[in-house]
């Protein structure tokens, strides 16, 4: 099982070193563990998160990629979709069987034939384009909806700080 | 490039325990040997220069352990070279070879007086600069009351002498339309203890040619060659050039001196890089660091307000969570404000260290969201990809930190 997870992971690996999209880059934090890998994500330009440089962490199952990565930012990230503690709530991150908010779709969940790279670019669209109908973090969604100013404050601080300025 | 030369004067471990056992000895031998060689310095400053001379001094230099085998000696006595052509294995070619062919060998590396005398140097005034050295070379040799002639080194620098000719300097050619080309290898007897190596001096050379029991340099005398009417300098050095790599059974190369130079910085840099990763116990490999960061996230839960980092660089020094704690609550730690952010993990680590290399890969032409930050390949050891990965991590913070900076006009 653990075998083909790390040919699977390896291959993908290579794929993010070799070609990876924009802004993004994606590797196991060391290769003692092939289970654990580390991500940076660029904000996305024209968001209130433009510039910033946003470190993750992505957990892989022992039987990836018939199950979701678990995916955790490890930075500050005041956001609608991601829970205070950093993990993140998008679709594509839930196996299709659970759904915990009941109104996700099948088609846009966790599959075999999805990716590390499909993951981190649902992500970045997420930076984008937060989703307030699924809240992870209901204060941030409700300042985003309410307070849109005191929002991209606060995501400008969380760029400054995630360059360490 | 690296068969040229030797880098090593032992050619094998094995010969090295002979000489650390032969050591005393040798220290003996090089003693008594010193004295001898000082008779040689008196003779060679009383007598004047000439082949009776040359004789004495290549007894006593047979008596110090360097002897001269001359396998080859086509000389023609009808053609007077005026300048003598040779490749170069060690800074006492010049000595042997004015044993059997009196002659003066130019200074080219603008040595003290005392050196120069010691050596048997001339001075053709190399320290006014190459156009004087030269000009003066090509007097001495077209006035015709000065009966010796000069030798010169085409290859301006010493190999092994074993695998390969360098590329011939034009100079010694263009002086003389006869040239006397020579050949000389050296090997030692009874271990094969490299004469030169890639960055010995004189004196050195000096030293461990008397400390061997025996040095043994064959010398070979071509037969005078004659520049042609409608030849070019450069023709006429390919000529000698092919003539002595034929004689050495070496091949011709495309190397320069300044190749060799430029080969010696390389190794120097690489031999500093390695001392330096051996010195700094800090590089740590990758089982250490995951250990590391494990305990430092158990600190972390003691002290949130710790940056990891500074967690993390601590323990490396410690390897002990409980005396990391204590030094960060006793104050011994300085932590720095800028990484007071304690809830990045990998940032902070990575921004006070950023290194040229780093920085000239960093574009802030592009907006770093847009760019790929991708290997041209993807290393097969798992420490290469590793290091791939951290250091286009480090290109795109940078990057990132960059543009942030020069958009709000901060720095």
């Amino acid at each position: 099982m653990a075998g083909s997870a790390l040919r699977r992971l390896m291959a993908e690996y290579k794929q993010l070193t070799l070609n990876p999209p924009e802004g993004i880059i994606a590797g196991p934090v060391n290769e003692e563990n092939f289970f654990e890998w580390e991500a940076l994500i660029m904000g996305p330009e024209n968001t209130c998160f433009e510039g910033g440089v946003f470190p993750a962490r992505l957990a892989f199952p022992p039987d990836y990629p018939l199950n979701p990565p678990k995916m955790k930012f490890t930075c500050e990230l005041f956001h609608p979709n991601i829970y205070p503690d950093g993990r993140v709530c998008i679709s594509i991150l839930h196996a299709p069987g659970d759904d915990p908010m009941g109104y996700e779709s099948s088609a846009e969940r966790w599959s075999p034939v999805q990716s590390v790279e499909k993951i981190l670019l649902s992500v970045v669209s997420m930076l984008a384009e937060p989703n307030d109908e699924s809240a992870a973090n209901v204060d941030a969604a409700k300042t985003w909806r309410e307070n849109r100013m005191k929002f991209e404050e606060i995501a400008a601080k969380t760029v400054r700080k995630s360059l360490g300025i | 490039m690296d068969r040229l030369f030797d880098i090593s004067r032992f050619p094998d471990p094995g010969s090295v325990v002979l000489t650390i056992f032969y050591f005393p000895f040798g220290l003996v031998l090089v003693i008594i040997r010193l004295f001898i060689a000082l008779h040689g310095l008196l003779v060679s400053c009383i007598l004047p220069k000439s082949a009776a001379t040359s004789f004495i001094l290549k007894s006593i230099f047979a008596v110090v352990g360097i002897h001269i085998m001359v396998q080859e000696d086509k000389r023609d006595e009808k053609k007077k070279a005026k300048i003598l052509v040779a490749n170069y294995i060690s800074h006492l070619d010049h000595m042997i070879i004015d044993f059997i062919q009196p002659c003066h060998t130019p200074d080219y590396q603008g040595l003290s007086g005392f050196e120069q005398w010691v050596f048997a140097y001339k001075n053709f005034g190399i320290s006014k600069g190459t156009d004087t050295f030269e000009k003066n070379i090509k007097d001495y040799v077209t006035d015709d009351s000065n009966k010796f002639p000069v030798l010169l080194w085409p290859e301006k620098t010493t190999t092994n002498g074993r695998k390969g000719l360098l590329k011939f300097d034009k100079f010694p050619f263009s002086c003389s339309s006869i040239i006397q080309p020579m050949t000389i290898q050296a090997t030692r007897w009874p271990l094969d203890v490299k004469v030169t190596t890639l960055t010995s001096n004189r004196w050195t050379d000096f030293f461990w040619s008397m400390f061997f029991p025996y040095t043994i340099f064959k010398i070979k005398i071509l037969p005078a060659m004659e520049k042609s009417v409608d030849e070019s300098v450069e023709e006429f050095a390919d000529r000698v050039r092919e003539k002595l790599s034929s004689t050495l059974k070496v091949r011709m190369t495309d190397y320069t001196f300044e190749d060799k130079e430029k080969y010696i910085k390389k190794l120097d840099s690489e031999s500093k890089l390695k001392k330096a990763s051996s010195n700094k116990k800090t590089k740590p490999n990758p089982a250490e660091l995951a250990e590391v960061s494990k305990m430092a996230q158990q600190v972390k839960e003691v002290l949130p307000e710790t940056p990891l980092s500074v967690i993390e660089k601590d323990l490396l020094k410690t390897k002990d969570i409980d005396r990391t704690i204590s030094n960060i609550l006793e104050g011994k730690i300085v932590i720095p404000r800028n990484a007071s952010d304690s809830s990045i993990l990998s940032v902070p680590s990575s921004i006070p260290e950023v290194s040229q290399e780093i920085r000239d890969k960093v574009n802030t032409q592009v907006s770093p969201a847009q760019q790929k930050y991708s290997a041209h390949y993807f290393p097969k050891s798992s420490s290469d990809r590793h290091q791939s990965f951290e250091e286009r991590k480090k290109i795109m913070i940078e990057t990132a930190r960059q543009i942030y900076m020069e958009k709000h006009g901060l720095h």
